[in-house]
């Protein structure tokens, strides 16, 4: 049921990838509609503004998506158990893929194409894992309907290649090469420190005996390492003043980075967790899934030659030559020879049945009667059955014995020795993490008649005879012998038990750093946005000297610089409004002048000229005495009429320099430009 | 007998003009605003109107083109203070025949009243 789940939601993750990409290909639109990355609003400070905090506002989005798209996966249960190895790849090469993503969304404009041809770019090592780890190793390890494994694998497999066919069509396409090399290269920096993490972080987290737990902890605390090398990888100063548009996208993207890392290494500890319950849950249903594996490793070791034995043997007795070895481990056979009767002798073979040693009745005599070796040698079993086996325990050398009784054609009873188990290894199998060291292997006939056990403890006695206990058979070919392993219920999961706490402990302790950090970053984002938030309100009522102050040089800075120098903007353009204002009333005024001295001008240089011209038709008909009068008068009037068109010089002087303001206070509308010559 | 009427909210110029141009076989007419000019005009359909642009009310350029509306064969001459084309090309484009800036002195306005009313 896991196991179908899985693919279901393998599947499932694929096509929500795909709506993912379609979705963010439908937002980078509507960035373009909206012109949020346009560069030249630049010198509009509140464009700019509301630019920078919608950039900020957007870069939160990811996040969202990443967030959902954990818990979805969380709750999912999606566990891969035999692609550890692979599992860490496609994390790096998911994660790699993600950050290059992130990169071409908040470093270019045209995206479409560009995010189309990285996507590509991974698409093929991914698709090759995705192969790899399906098809190859075989992802679903415990599964019965294999139709639909095969099935969801087809589907798995034909949308991988129509979407890889799709790819491959738009990035023909593409020509901007160099671009797309720059942004993998920053890419691979960022892998490059994540990778770099690791292997500081594997020596730390050995503790962890299954090495998955170590990879995914290294993982995670990799993770924190490369946190910690996205916090100190502030890029230099001059770059703020030259290309400031561009590095506050950086620091946006850095600081993006870093809020997913923190979630990926949370949700890395969740899936420890996660991957922990599904084994327990899946030995609860399968049983003998584990032990299965041990008899395998017993019975490999069953297997092995006499020549390896004795290759292994010749480093405890190095003081014997090769005949000496097999003399001296023969002897330690027949301690009960005498027990036999009509034994003539003892044949040790090679599995190809080739004798190696002999041993006659008088030669073990002879050599049995050494005292010590009544005292170190201590038989397993009573006797073995005609035709049966034999086990016994060598004590010096650790040696299990395993020997067949048969009887040749002169009805002789022969001991062929069949095989030497070292019992070290045999504990040392039960010891593993994955099974307790009080179970129990057993060796049996082929009637299931117990020959030999490694039992040891009484309370583990009582404990199978409860019943309550996991037991697993299997057979070992070359000696046709049945191995059983058993282990107590109470006792079989206590090594898994010990890695889930472990990996609890480490969750617990990862959730409290992280929650640490991710309090000590809103503190980071609460005081400047504080800082904004006063700056705004003040602006708002009407203080165009407020400055907003942050020294640290993050978005924030950036921020806070921008609505700075739109106050700073709107307060020189009040500034500039005013002087306008000014100078519109000196011009309404020049215009007032203009009208309002124009008409008594017009007047007192039409009434001279007036009585002048009256004065010439009375200077007709006067006397010389009159005549003189009258001539200065006209030519009072002329100095009337000259100052009066002296004056009406000046007033059209004005009226020029006001001209152009006047053109648009004519029409009506406020001045906007003045033109000084 | 020829008719001239003069709109204009200054009766200093009013007179002086007045005093200068009104001879036997020329009657002028003054009206001191723009509706006073329209509607003077439109009783008494003189043969020449001196326009100020610069009215209370509707100003000169207002007037003339609701003069024009009715009489279209009527002669303006505008004079404004305002020395831009803009005001100008509104002058002409409401139906004044001729635009002149202020001050205005006498031997202008003899030429303008001697071409027109000849």
């Amino acid at each position: 049921m896991i196991s179908f789940a899985f693919n279901l939601a393998m599947v499932l993750s694929g096509f929500i990838l795909f709506l993912l990409l379609h979705f963010s290909l439908v937002i980078i639109k509507q960035f373009n509609k909206f012109s949020v990355f346009d560069e030249s609003i630049e010198d509009n400070p509140t464009l700019a503004f509301k630019q920078k905090l919608s950039m900020f506002l957007i870069s939160l989005l990811p996040i969202f998506i990443l967030d959902v798209m954990i818990r979805l996966i969380s709750s999912t249960n999606i566990l891969p158990l035999n692609v550890y190895p692979f599992q860490g790849l496609l994390s790096l090469a998911y994660l790699f893929s993600i950050f290059t993503l992130i990169n071409f969304i908040f470093f270019e404009s045209a995206l479409t194409k560009k995010i189309m041809y990285i996507f590509a770019i991974f698409a093929v090592p991914l698709g090759f894992f995705w192969i790899k780890t399906n098809v190859l190793d075989g992802f679903f390890p415990i599964i019965n309907n294999y139709y639909l494994v095969f099935l969801l694998k087809a589907i798995w497999i034909v949308i991988g290649v129509f979407s890889l066919i799709i790819i491959y069509n738009k990035t023909k396409k593409i020509t901007d090469h160099e671009i797309i090399l720059a942004y993998f290269k920053s890419t691979l920096k960022f892998l490059l420190y994540f990778l770099l993490s690791n292997i500081i972080a594997l020596g730390t987290t050995t503790m962890l005996m299954d090495y998955y737990f170590v990879f995914s902890s290294a993982l995670s605390f990799g993770s924190l390492f490369f946190v910690f090398v996205m916090l100190t990888t502030d890029s230099n100063e001059e770059e703020y003043f030259d290309k400031p548009y561009k590095i506050i996208k950086q620091k946006i993207v850095s600081r993006m980075m870093i809020s997913i890392t923190i979630l990926i290494v949370i949700s890395l500890e969740l899936v420890n967790y996660a991957t922990i319950y599904i084994i327990q849950t899946e030995l609860r249903n399968t049983k003998s899934h584990f032990f299965v594996s041990i008899i395998n490793e017993i019975n490999k070791e069953f297997d092995q030659t006499y020549d390896e034995l004795y290759a292994s043997f010749s480093s405890y007795f190095n003081k014997y030559n090769a005949s000496d070895q097999l003399y001296y481990i023969g002897i330690t056979l027949f301690n009960d020879m005498r027990n036999i009767k009509d034994l003539e002798k003892v044949v040790i073979l090679s599995k190809e049945s080739t004798p190696l040693l002999e041993v006659t009745k008088e030669e073990v005599n002879f050599n049995y009667t050494t005292p010590e070796n009544i005292a170190i040698y201590k038989p397993y079993t009573d006797g073995a059955s005609k035709d049966g086996y034999r086990f016994s325990f060598n004590q010096p050398y650790n040696l299990i014995e395993i020997t067949k009784i048969i009887k040749d054609k002169n009805n002789n009873v022969a001991y062929y020795v069949i095989g030497f188990y070292k019992s070290i290894g045999l504990f040392s199998k039960i010891n593993q993490h994955v099974f307790n060291p009080e179970g129990e292997i057993l060796v049996l006939n082929n009637k299931y008649e117990k020959l030999y056990s490694t039992e040891t403890s009484e309370s583990l006695k009582s404990e199978l005879h409860k019943g309550s206990f996991f037991e697993v058979y299997g057979k070992n070919e070359l000696t046709r012998l049945n191995l059983l392993v058993r282990q107590p219920e109470k006792f079989a999961f206590s090594g898994i038990q010990k890695a889930q706490y472990n990996s609890f402990f480490f969750t617990i302790v990862a959730i409290i750093v992280f929650l640490i950090i991710a309090f000590a970053y809103m503190k980071t984002i609460e005081a400047p946005i504080k800082k904004l938030q006063k700056g705004a309100k003040a602006v708002g009522e009407g203080d165009l000297s407020y400055e907003i102050i942050i020294k640290e040089k993050n978005e924030f800075y950036e921020l806070a610089t921008a609505f700075n120098k739109m106050v700073s903007d709107l307060k020189k353009m009040q500034q500039d409004q005013l002087k306008q204002e000014q100078i519109l009333s000196v011009s309404r005024m020049g215009v007032a002048l203009n009208h309002e001295i124009n008409n008594p001008v017009a007047t007192i240089t039409m009434g001279a000229q007036l009585s002048n011209k009256i004065l010439k038709n009375i200077e007709k008909d006067a006397n010389e005495k009159t005549k003189s009068q009258l001539v200065t008068l006209e030519k009072t009037n002329e100095q009337i009429i000259n100052e009066s068109k002296r004056i009406s010089k000046i007033l059209k002087d004005i009226q020029e320099i006001t001209n152009p303001i006047i053109e648009d206070y004519v029409d009506g509308t406020k001045m906007v430009k003045v033109k000084f010559d | 007998m020829k008719t001239l009427l003069i709109v204009d909210d200054e009766s200093s110029i009013r007179w002086i003009i007045k005093v200068a141009f009104e001879q036997e076989n020329i009657r002028i007419v003054e009206a001191s605003n723009g509706e006073e000019g329209v509607s003077v005009a439109l009783q008494l359909s003189p043969d020449l109107i001196i326009m100020d642009y610069k009215l209370p009310g509707i100003n000169g350029w207002e007037a003339t083109s609701k003069i024009k509306e009715k009489l279209p064969n009527s002669i303006v001459i505008g004079h404004t203070g305002y020395a831009n084309e803009e005001n100008k090309k509104q002058g002409f484009s409401s139906g004044c025949t001729e635009i002149l800036h202020k001050p205005v002195d006498l031997e202008e306005w003899e030429n303008v009243i001697s071409k027109y009313l000849a």
